[in-house]
């Protein structure tokens, strides 16, 4: 169906008798275009529908307006691509010539990053910085589109990251659960315990310390999160349970003075909720752990007091006492 | 370059089925990337472009529809020469909120390597990555990025400086002191630590006579002194302790750590610590898993300081 449709019949160098009003609404029609192809695949119709949505789009356009801007970006140095997705053409970018700036090291660094993701053996992150390093090339100008490949080519030769190739396994099953969404049923050895415990755990992520691997999850029980090392996993097995990720919150007040309340940087999870006229901070801390909380609060020494909720200060008091009975 | 001209590297495309406003409206966007242009100057290109003048009308028109859609361009005043600057425009890279995820999950795990050189030309890549996004992505991306490290705060130049001197340096350091503000320290350089990710200077500090680790993100200026090498006083403070429980189970051992003892019970540790302060730290930061079994000296200083902290929840009661 034929409506605002702009038939060029003209030369392209004999525009003084377009009418700028209305090539302007095209142009911005054009641009709405590249915007929806320049964030995710898109068919023809997805396009059409968006330009009935915008209200600052009059008329109705055909497959043969969206042809028309596939040619004009195409001529401006845009590598427009089509994929059959489920039996539909959808388009995309495949190439900008809106082009990122990134020196060479940004690019070797980049390389080092995907060789240092492999090293995690987490297959998810090792998919989406691929993504990601995808999608950064599209933007890279002709030269440094080659610089990226041949600089993760060589990165694998050269960059060698502590290896954690003895826990793969280990955090390929857990990565699989923690897709699948399901909580855990972990058997693990606990030294001081000298016995294996079972914890169900809703697992979250994985952290890496020097070469020690631990699995950081929440336990519903204890309502608290928890790290356990991978190396002492005996057995991991799914239950029926369904990660609900809610682990209990509780915000804490605490006074931070002198040197350390002026060189304090926030963390995450952190507010500042006053600042008293002697520089001393009052913070406001939502906790997922509060044994983790508890032993930061111990090495700030006398330069921090809980202020609330009271059944911490107390669990600070006792802490304190009960390293004090080390030295009496 | 004339758009007949791009033609010729695109033979393929029919002339007579291309949006020319578009062409000009992206032909706009590209030159503005590049640098600030005047009404007059965006005429010219478009003239060279296409052999015809639009008047400033037209510019202005053009202008505005890259605005409606999300381009930010400073329109021209005196302050920036009358040009129109671009801020930017949402037709470039971005990042969705599971790759901004992906990249701090990297970064998060990153921090916790002795690499600190790869650290920073990693955190700069995503630095000089995220000023060519113009959502809020990159927002969320940067505050995530103060809370978890300083190292985009630090002054790279210096460190840079830094890095050419040899241990056992003097310099002189203009340090931002949280307490006192700007102040100069005379220093002997030992080594960089990358720790929680901070970057430090570890080094003797000679107004203070002691070991010392400052911030690298503070550090504004280096000025090595031409003089004969100092000796390196490396007056460090070994101490010997016992860890159990939690703090047992989930060891790591660090490059100043030395394992007496090992059993499923304890670890009985001696590690080497460049001041008290860092000593003091470490040790409280085990709270009651953790005993230092010698120096005395140490065990008195331990004990002070819980005896302080205590005092503190007595008053507040």
């Amino acid at each position: 169906m034929k409506g605002y449709l702009e038939i060029m019949n003209n030369d392209i160098n004999d525009i003084s008798s377009i009418d700028t009003g209305k090539k302007t609404e095209a142009a911005y029609r054009m641009l709405r275009f590249l915007e929806a192809i320049n964030k995710d695949l898109c068919s023809s119709s997805d396009v059409l529908r968006n330009f009935e949505e915008d209200k600052s789009i009059k008329g109705l356009f055909s497959d043969g307006t969206i042809n028309k801007y596939i040619s004009t970006l195409k001529l401006m140095g845009f590598e427009v691509e089509r994929k059959n997705v489920n039996g539909i053409n959808k388009y995309f970018i495949k190439s900008s010539p809106l082009n990122i700036d990134l020196s060479e090291n940004d690019i070797i660094a980049l390389s080092m990053g995907f060789i240092f993701i492999k090293s995690l053996h987490q297959k998810k992150l090792e998919r989406k910085y691929t993504q990601i390093l995808e999608k950064i090339n599209i933007y890279l100008p002709e030269e440094d589109k080659e610089k990226l490949k041949k600089c993760i080519e060589l990165s694998e030769n050269i960059f060698k990251f502590n290896t954690y190739e003895k826990y793969r396994k280990k955090i390929n099953l857990i990565e699989e659960h923690i897709d699948s969404g399901q909580t855990l049923s972990i058997t693990h050895y606990v030294p001081s315990e000298k016995d294996k415990i079972t914890n169900i755990i809703e697992p979250d992520k994985f952290k890496y310390y020097e070469n020690r691997v631990f699995l950081l999850g929440y336990d519903p029980i204890s309502q608290e999160k928890k790290l356990i090392d991978l190396e002492h996993i005996d057995r991991v097995s799914p239950t029926c349970k369904r990660i609900r990720g809610c682990s209990k919150i509780t915000e804490v007040q605490y006074i931070l003075k002198g040197r350390l309340a002026k060189g304090y940087t926030l963390k995450e999870n952190d507010r500042i909720k006053s600042r008293k006229e002697t520089g001393d901070l009052v913070i406001i801390s939502r906790l997922d752990n509060i044994d983790m909380f508890i032993k930061k609060i111990m090495r700030y020494g006398d330069c921090c007091e809980v202020i609330s909720p009271k059944f911490i200060r107390q669990k600070i008091v006792d802490t304190i006492e009960k390293t004090l009975n080390f030295y009496k | 370059m004339r758009y007949a001209e791009l033609h010729k590297y695109k033979p393929e495309i029919n002339l007579n089925n291309v949006c020319i406003t578009g062409c000009r409206t992206i032909s706009i966007l590209k030159w503005l990337m590049k640098e600030p242009l005047s009404e007059k100057e965006i005429s010219e290109k478009i003239y060279e472009a296409e052999s015809n003048r639009i008047s400033s009308d037209s510019t202005g028109l053009y202008i505005k529809t890259l605005r409606q859609l999300g381009c930010i361009i400073e329109r021209p005043i005196n302050q920036n020469n009358y040009k129109y600057i671009l801020k930017s425009h949402p037709f470039g890279f971005f990042l969705k909120k599971d790759e901004i995820n992906t990249l701090n999950t990297l970064r998060e795990n990153l921090y916790n390597l002795d690499d600190w050189q790869f650290v920073i030309a990693f955190e700069l890549a995503l630095k000089n990555l995220l000023q060519n996004i113009s959502d809020k992505s990159d927002k969320v991306f940067s505050e995530n990025a103060n809370v978890m490290s300083t190292l985009l705060r630090t002054d790279l130049e210096v460190i840079n400086e830094l890095k050419k001197l040899y241990k056992g340096q003097l310099v002189i350091l203009n340090y931002n002191s949280p307490t006192s503000k700007s102040k100069m320290i005379k220093f002997i350089i030992d080594k960089f630590l990358f720790e929680n990710g901070a970057l430090y200077l570890c080094g003797y500090n000679m107004d203070k006579e002691e070991n010392q680790c400052l911030r690298a993100d503070r550090i504004l200026q280096a000025t090595p002194v031409p003089i004969q090498k100092k000796p390196f006083k490396t007056s460090s403070i070994s101490v010997s302790y016992k860890l159990t429980g939690n703090a047992r189970n989930n060891y790591i051992q660090s490059s100043i750590d030395e394992i007496i003892e090992e059993n499923d019970d304890f670890i009985i540790i001696r590690s080497t610590f460049i001041n008290k302060f860092r000593m003091t730290q470490k040790i409280l930061n085990y709270a009651n898993e953790c005993e230092v079994i010698e120096p005395e000296k140490i065990r008195l200083t331990i004990k002070r300081k819980l005896q302080e902290m205590l005092k503190n929840y007595e008053r507040l009661s």
